[in-house]
């Protein structure tokens, strides 16, 4: 059997001696679900078109346990956002841990909790979760189903105050455990949300963290997702986006991979209502021998949605960056206006990339375009810079750092750019 | 302060430099005019030290030191500036940034202290005030949708910053409108000094207006091939280079 198999039927196993205390009836179909559609499916292996450049043998040893209730200190924990004020939710392996978490906007079309406590108070989430992300061809977001208990549950309803959420999740490894937080982000009804995520992990054992998201965007409202992953040195981070973009609404996202050993984040985005707008942002900045994989699909459904996408990657060591985008213009959508861009830099001769573009166009009036690049710093800017004194070595940094700062162009928050940028520089000093 | 003895060069197989003397000494403006691919350029980029253009015979003598011997950031450290003919485009790096990355560093290297953000801003206006260039133009990606007479003066405000002992200055000139030509010959001008030596490549009498010049050398097939005073530049602009490719052949 392959590893890829032996896995799967752990992981399978696992479920079927788990013990949810709170379940609800419509829950546990959900949750039933999610564990059928795995077992039918099977973790992806590289055959799968979708999987071709990241092998999932890379969680042989992954037990499929459960990760463990642990408690981190506060003074463990620090947050980006500190200039201004968020409301502030802290998950350690998928559990939310309320003594760390500070809710601050509650009131008037504002709904912030854990999913643990919308999944014992009320059916309200109901509504949503399960009804947004499909588990039909998504093994890892059915694995994430299968196992939903806790994560962040946020639901904005004509209110455009909402203080920005910074939510961490921390994975605090140990025996190649598992976690799967699910988390659900609504906007509707002129409604605007700022959510800044940060994954980072403990110690330096292996760990899996399988996020999944469903995102709804609709009437005129906008969500504006950040996230960073910097996971720990042996971390495995695998994350399932699901987004649908309603009328005049927008969904964007903003994503830098840092860190853990394997990151395969997935972003899936259906325009689904008229004027429907997403933008995807990405960077992916890898050493030695981590693998990061970004891929995303969008899915112009109806007539004059827009998509603009901009993923820049810099690999080092032996590292590996993957990028894989596609874009689905159905039948009827006319209108459509679909952008993509994906550019490299390859630092050291044994890093490797991975790029593939895609385009399935099905209607006649659509703008779509679509770029791929993969090169080395280039030599003329590096000697203009030396030439004004900047040494070797900080020159590069300044041109990596500039040619991945380009993906980030579209943050009009400054707070938040700066974040990102400081990310990108404390990456090229270490 | 400068001295190049027969220097020769290679751009990968060719010989562009074949046996080049100039010597400048402090304070000094020269300006070297010549027809085209006479090798003005690669005898900028060997003083500035990029890559790709080896030195097979001869040297250059800075200040007393073996230039050849330098990195290019060091060179910069040591005082040497080259405004480029064609100035690089970097995008995604601010200009600010970019321009305070410099200063900081040699500033370093000449055991100053560097400039916190605010000394910085303070700084760099009394120079952006001279040359006519807006904040917008720093907030820019460097030269990066620049038009041809921006990049040129952006060329000497960065000169203006980085304080050198000797610039260079490739076709600065080129490019520039009547009145940007004034604000960059003014510019320069402003940077004369006893203690600034300047070799000014040009292919035009009009910048020598304003940077009126000690000495000119005509430069042609790789060599010095005559060497004059400022007249030397009026009487080329108007018989041209042919006898001296002749000269040279
Ligand atoms: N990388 C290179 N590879 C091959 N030949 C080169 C290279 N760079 C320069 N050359 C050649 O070297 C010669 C001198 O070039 P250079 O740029 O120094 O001329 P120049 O005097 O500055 O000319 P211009 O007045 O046009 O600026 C030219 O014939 C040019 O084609
Ligand atoms: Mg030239």
């Amino acid at each position: 059997m392959s590893h890829v198999a032996e896995i799967t039927r752990s992981l399978i196993n696992e479920q079927s001696v788990m013990q949810f205390s709170k379940s609800k009836p419509w829950l546990k179909s959900l949750r039933s679900d999610g564990i059928n559609a795995f077992i039918k499916d099977g973790l992806p292996d590289t055959n799968i078109e979708n999987w071709k450049y990241t092998n999932l043998n890379q969680l042989n040893g992954v037990t499929g346990v459960r990760s463990p209730k642990v408690v981190v200190n506060k003074n463990q924990i620090s947050w980006l956002l500190n200039e201004v004020e968020t409301n502030q939710l802290v998950f350690v392996n998928g559990y939310f841990q309320e003594y760390l978490s500070k809710i601050i906007d509650v009131g008037q079309g504002i709904r912030i909790a854990p999913l643990c406590d919308e999944l014992v108070n009320s059916d309200f989430i109901h509504n949503y979760l399960g009804k947004i992300g499909s588990t039909t061809g998504n093994p890892l977001f059915a694995l994430n189903t299968a196992f939903i208990e806790d994560g962040c549950s946020i639901v904005v309803e004509d209110c455009k105050s909402v203080k920005p959420l910074e939510v961490i999740y921390i994975s605090n490894g140990s025996n190649a455990t598992c976690h799967h937080p699910r988390n659900i982000i609504v906007a509707r009804n002129n409604a605007e949300i700022n959510i800044i995520e940060r994954h980072i992990g403990i110690g330096d054992e292996v760990y899996v963290s399988n996020g999944a998201t469903e995102i709804l965007a609709e009437d005129y409202s906008t969500i504006n997702h950040y996230r960073v992953f910097d996971d720990a040195v042996n971390g495995i981070n695998l994350s399932s986006v699901r987004a649908v973009v309603k009328d005049y609404s927008y969904y964007n996202s903003f994503v830098l991979s840092t860190g853990g050993r394997l990151n395969r984040c997935e972003i899936n985005v259906a325009c689904a209502g008229e004027r429907a707008n997403t933008s995807l942002s990405g960077v992916y900045i890898a050493r030695d021998k981590q693998h990061m994989d970004h891929t995303t699909s969008i899915e112009h459904l109806v007539p004059n949605t827009t998509s603009v996408e901009n993923y820049r990657g810099a690999l080092d060591g032996s590292a590996r960056g993957v990028f894989q985008g596609s874009i689905v213009v159905a039948e009827g959508a006319d209108g459509t206006d679909g952008r993509m861009s994906n550019k490299n830099l390859l630092l050291s001769p044994k890093a490797e990339v991975n790029a593939k573009p895609q385009l399935e166009i099905y209607a006649d009036d659509v703008q779509c375009a679509h770029g791929c690049t993969t090169g080395e710093l280039d030599e003329e800017a590096l000697f203009y810079l030396r030439s004004r004194g900047i040494s070797e070595k900080n020159a590069r940094a300044i041109l990596v750092e500039g040619f991945l700062n380009e993906a980030f162009s579209g943050i009009q928050e400054q707070t938040i750019l700066n974040v990102f940028h400081k990310k990108i520089r404390d990456w090229m000093v270490i | 302060m400068l001295e190049i003895n027969n220097l020769h060069v290679n751009v990968g197989e060719t010989e562009i430099l074949k046996g080049l003397n100039l010597k400048i000494n402090a304070g000094e403006v020269h300006a070297i005019m010549g027809p085209n691919g006479a090798g003005k350029s690669t005898l900028s980029y060997v003083l500035s030290g990029r890559v790709g253009y080896e030195v097979t015979k001869g040297s250059i003598i800075y200040q007393g030191k073996n230039l050849l011997d330098m990195e290019p950031e060091k060179r910069a450290g040591e005082g040497i500036f080259l405004a480029f003919q064609y100035p690089v485009e970097i995008p995604g790096v601010s200009t600010m940034n970019f321009l305070k990355a410099a200063v900081n560093s040699v500033r370093k290297y000449r055991g100053k202290k560097e400039f916190d953000a605010m000394e910085f801003l303070k700084f760099v206006r009394e120079q952006t005030k001279i040359l006519n260039i807006s904040d917008d133009m720093l907030k820019r990606a460097v030269n990066v949708g620049f038009s041809g007479g921006e990049k040129k003066r952006a060329e000497v405000l960065q000169m203006a910053v980085l304080d050198p002992i000797l610039a260079v200055l490739d076709e600065t000139d080129s490019g520039l409108d009547v009145d940007a030509l004034r604000i960059v010959g003014e510019g320069v001008t402003a940077l004369r000094s006893s203690e600034r030596s300047m070799l000014v490549i040009t292919h035009y009498q009009r910048l020598l207006d304003y940077i009126v010049p000690d000495v000119v050398h005509v430069l042609a097939s790789g060599k010095i091939v005559d060497t004059g005073d400022k007249n030397l530049a009026l009487e080329l602009e108007k018989n041209g280079y042919e006898t001296y490719s002749e000269a040279a052949a």
